[in-house]
């Protein structure tokens, strides 16, 4: 694990999460930049820990740095993105038949153009991808 | 694809764990390595290859489809 990246993108996180909570309340924003404010602060802290543990604890590093550079768990990781995008697919084209098929012609459409947009992006990754390999 | 590992890790009087540690991957990659539902990459077979002291095909028993 790269500590000195990590460290400087939570300290990052964690003066965004303070700025947002600062701005929110001083000037009486929408509650959802607060909430994001605070989400930001929790998350950052402990990943913050988490990188302090990592410094001080061997053992727990080095059961981070397996976990990190774990062949099947990447590999595991990969063929689950693999099945959430079908299901997403799926789910969408089904949904814009059913839409079209209520009447619901518009929001039939949008669920179309997810599904091209999807499609797009996926022959951009393939030819990047295929590129590289 | 079938292999030796759970049978050569037993000759070397080795646990899941220490193998894993000795492969720097998880357990569960051993597990799964082990049941043959896995099949390693060809640096994660070469270096069980080597820690065994045996050639890859004589760990790995490689089928045709």
């Amino acid at each position: 694990m790269n500590i000195k990246k990590q460290m400087i993108k939570n300290i990052v996180l964690f003066i965004a999460g303070v700025s947002l909570l600062v701005a929110g309340i001083l000037c009486k924003l929408d509650g959802f930049w607060t909430g994001m404010g605070g989400a930001l602060i929790s998350v950052s802290i402990v990943r913050l820990f988490q990188i302090k543990k990592y410094q001080t604890d061997p053992a727990y590093a080095k059961q981070i740095d397996i976990s990190n550079h774990d062949e099947r768990r990447s590999f595991v990781s990969d063929k689950a993105m693999v099945l959430t995008m079908k299901l997403v697919i799926y789910i969408a084209l089904s949904t814009g038949i059913l839409l079209y098929i209520l009447g619901q012609v518009q929001y039939g459409k949008f669920c179309m153009y997810g599904i091209s947009v999807i499609m797009l992006l996926y022959i951009i990754s393939f030819y990047i991808v295929n590129r590289k390999y | 694809m079938e292999n030796r590992i759970a049978e050569l890790r037993k000759e070397n009087q080795m646990t899941q764990q220490d193998l894993a540690d000795r492969l720097e991957v998880s357990r569960q990659t051993i597990i799964s390595l082990e049941k043959g539902k896995y099949d390693p990459s060809i640096g994660l077979a070469h270096k069980i290859a080597v820690l065994f002291g045996q050639p890859i095909e004589e760990i790995f028993i490689f089928e045709e489809k």
